[in-house]
């Protein structure tokens, strides 16, 4: 049987898809009879190994879901369509499908893949949906997000708690609260097990040893629990009912409705008549901190309609949770309680005001150039004090009231909790106003991602000429982080300058820690530690500068040189993400931007294959990959290799190199008494940094490069880049998979962020207002109901 | 004194029929009681130990034997002198297997297993478990009121539940608690307490699931199956609740917990010894039939080795010398191991005090014993020591020392151990875990085959009776 190749496929799929797409409602892409005839095709050539009696490679398929009913059964088909579109299946020895039998059934294929693309719940399954035909511009129906919950992340439920023990005065030692899960990117990826309650439950009970000897004593902030715990198996319905509301309100901020009232009211009720009044207590607090609001985000219709802008409370808590890991901060708990959170124009109003901030509600400090230029005057006349006692002396509080009168006050409040540093304006705002946004380009890039790496490959690769016997991959993340928000700052062609950029931080703060713009200069922490890592993070980015000019100056960007870096793809922090112990990881590395810059798709590793390089470590890793390039994996791997292998003028620590250090296999082979951390004889071989861009779905892109430079830069001019960073934004925000009634919001994302010179708070101010995000339905779909031929 | 004993857990469990929760719990009782009168056939238990940084080929083979072979050997255990690492096994050398020689070279690399030991295929650190692994398949097959329990061993590490070396499943990992006093919670209640704990907390589960239950039906999307999931698990814990309440109520709780330390145990050494009596219990009460204890959670940074050395537990594994204890890392592991054995001896000698049917708890009980990492720290898999104790009812072959062809490779160093490497032919580790399965009487073709031929991954005869 004649068939296309892959890449004649893969150009047509395009075309297929958005053919059948657009086909789909004229024709009743998935009725039953058309299933019917497809199960027969199927119950042919397929279930013969993947049926009741046989199940190969543990597979089987005669008994999923024709249409689709969940990720996993869509996961299926997408498998069983990568087969057969592969050649994979039916394999050569059994019976083939005719022409006409292939060309149906990748039809019904792709049509069911696209068709139920809402259950695509994993990130890698994303770029399922046709790119180009999401930025047609074409309505594919109305967008918006079924009604949902999304577990809180595990900053939210920390804060959470942490807002308890502050505002009940609990005094709770903030260490021993412990988030009971971790985070979830994905409103679908977070499970509540038996594990997580027992958790959580574990937490409510020390915040209940905390609570209940302030109810005893009539000191806690729930004024009217004291009156129940008094009165015991006598208190009155009134009584109670002020009880449940009173703490309602303080711990869920929001009163409780007419079904909570009713429950909680006869759960303490009876429990007052069963237990003692301390134990009743206990157990209407622990029901109240197991409220859904506590463990998720609820986003539901207004009640009694199928579709429709989330209620203000959740719409507040939407908005909220989308930037931060606090709840909704007393602007939006202002417009809820106004009544002023309930219309696209009142959520565009929040929105940008939490997108634009640079200081939180209520802390504005607004200077003119001339107090802008008296604060610039002090802070370096300030800095340059070496000695915390001149520093006292200099009486900087009392200059600064002079240099901005009456704002010196909120401007100290913000230094000291963190907003400013000492040096002016120099800290992350980002991370510090918008953490959801800096976590959303952490996990995007995935540059934190911190391998291990021991100490034999440190010793061999001499990565620490200063002698630091450690080495961190965390400082260059921190480096990474400070650039990130620095260029967020300037909101101006975010991706493009993030691709390309040649400026980095040396050893920035870290985010996050309010003091920490004081500390680095009155010698707190460890300077000689510090020296070091600061003479390594030189060395490595190939930048110098005085420990003088480090520790005296403010800090800004340094540029490195021309030729040996670009962008954050060249930074040590993303190439040490993507890489092992011993050496790069080119697969990753090509994985990552095949996926996120260009689109792509790359099937996961089949079980069946032992996806190992071979442990040759004295060839280069170009060498070791020939294994990549057998018939059955070249088809994949071209997607991947061909990019990565071009970031082979760096090493796995993300230095750059002049040739690949590889191990003299002869001379260590002679070694005596060599001890497993005994470094290897090591010695060189030249690397090579060509590359090839296949399957970019923009002809321009595709083609061969000469090194990551030129990759860099071609991807960094590319409108579909652009496009699918967009994509990748619209994932975290949503917490879900665009669909193809996405595409108006996608476009409308794209637009804003073109027309407005690249800026990243234009893309998110367009993202948060759209109707994907504000809308939620209860779809009623008769069809995934029905029973299988 | 066996007679006594065996009077002493009938009248106990005769005792929980007659209590206020017996009728809720009657079946299971009735069960247990039975089998404690040699009535019917008492369940098949298993105790997974694993610990990291590899374990070396001597610490698995009689002193003064030669390791490596062409071909497979098969020696009786009888006078032999057990390693250091295991003569607390001595007792039970009878009851016992060493098996050398088997691989898990498509599982295992670098520094630690994770999932990949327990399932035999490959896994990679903090990724979802690709599939199920052997206690998670045994938890479904012999389930007690805990399926399985997962006991880890995090010193110096303020680690609580986690997860990172058992699965029920692909994407389904079991949770993991590695601190003893909140594992003695969920299986005895709390310490000190008066009242029935399990009671009070089924009938607040119940009804928080009320609220559960209203959300279910706000919810459209995808993520009403995460509603239902968290539905679920309420109603299982409420259940489970429900059937400790039972035994609290009994006093049957009270009566095997075991006495915790007074502070919670930190250092690795003293939340091993509390783990193991945690282990114990839980088993001698009936509360489950498979136990993971997993030093380190299968990484080698999940736990350090507090107790018994300061060091870095990376640095031990490469075989660096101890500052203060001024030995080789090898001899710290072989250290470590020891006290890990010892204790996992603990447990048998108290199964082994409990009498069930005709015999003991031990009798139906096997004890595996390896590294989640195979033979070292930066492992490539090519030979995985593995310590079986027990005969699980008389379905496993004991008393022998097994090794499947393996010959010599690697350096003589002094610190270091001399290093065996297998054939590729080799059986894996996956053939093991299904000869487990068919010892047990749940058998399978192979187990997880995956990567490896399935002619690699079936039962072994050397090892199934």
């Amino acid at each position: 049987m004649k068939r296309l190749n892959t890449l004649q496929c893969g150009i047509c799929f395009a075309w297929i898809v958005v053919a059948v797409t657009f086909a789909a409602e004229g024709r009743g892409a998935d009725s039953a009879a058309e299933r019917k005839a497809m199960h027969a095709v199927m119950k042919e050539k397929c279930f013969n190994c993947h049926g009741e009696k046989k199940q190969k490679g543990k597979l089987r398929l005669d008994t999923v879901s024709m249409t689709p009913q969940s990720a996993t059964d869509l996961a299926v088909w997408r498998r069983v369509y990568e087969q057969i579109m592969d050649e994979e299946m039916p394999p050569e020895d059994e019976a083939q499908f005719s022409e006409a039998e292939l060309q149906k059934t990748l039809a019904w294929l792709e049509d069911t893949l696209e068709t139920h693309s809402d259950l695509n719940l994993t990130p890698a399954a994303a770029n399922y949906v046709d790119h180009d035909a999401l930025f047609s511009g074409e309505p594919a129906g109305d967008p918006a997000t079924p009604a949902r919950v999304w577990r809180l992340a595990p900053q939210a439920y920390k804060a959470f708690m942490f807002r308890l023990s502050k505002e009940l005065q609990l005094h709770v030692d903030q260490r021993a609260i412990m988030a009971p899960w971790a985070d979830s990117k994905y409103s679908t990826a977070g499970r509540i097990d038996q594990a997580e309650i027992e958790a959580h439950l574990r937490i409510c009970k020390l915040m209940l040893s905390r609570m209940m000897p302030l109810v005893k004593n009539n000191k806690f902030r729930v004024r009217s629990l004291h009156p129940v715990y008094k009165a015991g198996k006598a208190a009155t319905a009134p009584q109670i009912r002020a009880a449940v509301k009173d703490t309602c309100q303080k711990i869920l901020r929001q009163a409780p409705d007419a079904t909570e009232m009713q429950e909680y009211s006869q759960l303490l009720t009876n429990d007052l008549k069963t237990y003692e009044p301390v134990t009743a207590i206990e157990r209407f607090l622990t029901k109240v901190l197991f409220h859904p609001t506590v463990l998720y985000r609820v986003e539901t219709p207004i009640a009694g309609s199928q579709r429709s802008i989330m209620p203000p409370r959740q719409l507040a808590r939407a908005i909220a949770y989308s930037l931060t890991y606090s709840e909704p901060d007393e602007g939006l708990r202002k417009a809820v309680a106004a009544g002023k959170l309930s219309t696209k124009d009142d959520v565009r109003r929040e929105v940008e005001r939490l997108v634009y901030a640079t200081t939180p509600y209520g802390q504005e400090v607004s200077l003119d150039a001339d107090q802008r230029a008296k604060l610039d005057a002090l802070n370096r006349e300030f800095w340059q004090i070496k000695t915390p006692e001149a520093r006292k002396a200099a009486n900087y509080n009392q200059k600064l009231t002079k240099a901005i009168g009456g704002q010196a006050g909120r401007w100290i409040q913000l230094q000291r909790a963190g907003y400013r540093s000492t040096d002016g304006e120099q800290v992350n705002l980002t991370a510090l106003l918008r953490p959801r946004v800096m976590n959303f380009f952490q996990g995007y890039f995935g540059y934190r991602k911190s391998p291990f790496k021991c100490v034999v490959t440190v010793k061999e690769l001499n990565v620490i000429p200063a002698g630091n016997p450690e080495w961190k991959s965390w400082w260059f993340a921190n480096d990474t982080d400070r650039l990130v928000g620095w260029v967020l700052e300037s909101d101006k062609e975010v991706l493009r300058t993030l691709l390309t950029t040649r400026k980095t931080f040396v050893i920035a703060r870290y985010t996050g820690n309010a003091r920490q713009g004081l500390k680095r200069h009155t010698g707190q922490i460890h300077e000689m530690q510090k020296w070091k890592h600061f003479q390594t993070a030189l060395h490595h980015y190939e930048v110098s500068m005085t420990p003088e000019q480090w520790l005296l100056g403010k800090e800004e960007p340094v540029e490195m040189p021309k030729g040996r870096r670009m962008g954050i793809l060249t930074h040590p922090s993303w190439l040490v993400s993507k890489s092992g112990n011993f050496d790069n990881d080119a697969i990753h590395r090509g994985k990552w931007i095949h996926e996120n810059l260009l689109g792509g798709r790359v099937p996961d590793v089949p079980i069946t294959v032992d996806a190992k390089l071979p442990d040759e470590p004295h060839n280069t890793l170009r060498e070791r990959m020939r294994v990549t390039r057998a018939e059955q994996c070249i088809k994949c791997h071209n997607r991947m290799d061909a990019l990565g292998l071009t970031f082979e003028q760096f090493d796995h620590f993300g230095r750059n190199r002049s040739a690949e250090i590889v191990v003299d296999k002869e001379k260590t082979a002679k070694m005596k008494n060599r001890t497993p951390d005994t470094p290897r004889i090591m010695t060189t071989k030249p690397f090579d940094t060509s590359g090839h861009v296949y399957y970019s779905g923009d002809k321009k892109l595709n083609g061969p490069v000469k090194d990551a430079f030129e990759l860099i830069e071609k991807l960094a001019q590319s409108e579909r880049v652009e496009q699918v960073f967009v994509r990748h934004v619209f994932r975290y925000f949503m917490g879900r998979n665009e669909t193809l009634a996405d595409g108006p919001t996608l476009v409308a994302a794209h637009k804003a962020y073109r027309e407005n010179g690249g800026s990243f708070n234009a893309l998110l101010v367009s993202l948060l207002t759209s109707d994907s995000f504000l809308y939620r339905t209860l779809p009623a779909d008769p069809e995934r109901n029905k029973s299988d031929p | 004194m066996f007679a006594k004993k065996k009077f002493s857990r009938r009248s106990c469990l005769k005792g929980i029929s007659l209590g206020s929760g017996g009728l809720f719990f009657a079946p299971l009782l009735q069960k247990v009681a039975a089998a404690a009168d040699g009535n019917v056939t008492p369940p098949k238990r298993f105790i997974f130990f694993l610990f990291s940084n590899g374990y070396q080929e001597s610490g698995a083979i009689p002193v003064g034997w030669k390791r490596g072979a062409d071909a497979i050997r098969q020696e009786s255990l009888k006078g032999a002198k057990l390693p250091r690492d295991i003569a607390a096994f001595a007792p039970f050398q009878d009851r016992m297997t060493i098996v050398q020689g088997l691989q898990g070279r498509h599982c295992a690399r670098g520094h630690a297993g994770h999932y990949s030991a327990l399932s035999g295929v490959n896994s990679a650190a903090a990724h979802p478990p690709r599939a199920q692994t052997i206690d998670g398949a045994l938890g479904r097959a012999f389930p007690g009121i805990f399926p399985m329990v997962g006991l880890g061993i995090a010193g110096g590490k303020p680690t609580q539940a986690t997860y990172g070396t058992s699965a029920w499943g692909k994407g389904s990992p079991i949770a993991i608690q590695c601190r003893p006093e909140l594992a003695y919670q969920s299986l005895f209640g709390s310490i000190g307490a008066t009242g029935n704990d399990f009671l009070a907390r089924k009938n607040l589960l119940d009804s928080i699931s009320q609220d559960v239950r209203r959300l279910q039906s706000q919810i459209a999307g995808p993520e009403k199956e995460l509603v239902e999931h968290h539905f679920g698990a309420l109603e299982a814990l409420s259940k489970r609740d429900g059937q400790m309440s039972a035994l609290q109520e009994a006093g049957t709780l009270r009566r095997k917990a075991p006495k915790m330390p007074a502070k919670p145990p930190r250092t690795m050494v003293d939340v091993t010894a509390a783990q193991c009596d945690v282990a114990a219990a839980a088993l001698i009460s009936g509360l489950t039939n498979v136990v993971t204890i997993t030093s380190g959670v299968g990484s080698i940074f999940g736990t350090d080795y507090s107790g018994i050395s300061p060091s870095p537990t990376h640095g031990i594994g490469h075989g660096t010398i101890d500052p203060k204890l001024e030995v080789p890392g090898l001899e710290v592991l072989r250290r470590y191991r020891e006290h890990h054995s010892t204790h996992a001896a603990g447990i048998l000698k108290k199964l082994q005090a409990t009498p069930e049917g005709k015999g003991t708890m031990l009798d139906n009980t096997v004890l595996v014993f390896t590294s989640d990492c195979a033979q070292t720290q930066h492992t490539k898999g090519d030979h995985w020591p593995f310590v079986l104790v027990g005969d699980l009812g008389g379905t496993l072959k004991t008393g022998q020392y097994v090794s499947y062809p393996m010959s010599r490779g690697g350096q003589n160093g002094k610190d270091i151990d001399e290093h065996v490497v297998t054939p590729t032919d080799n059986p894996t580790i996956n053939a093991l875990y299904c000869s487990l399965l068919h010892a047990a009487g749940a058998p399978r073709d192979a187990f997880n085959a995956g990567a490896a031929p399935a002619e690699l991954c079936g039962p072994l005869n050397e090892l199934v009776v």
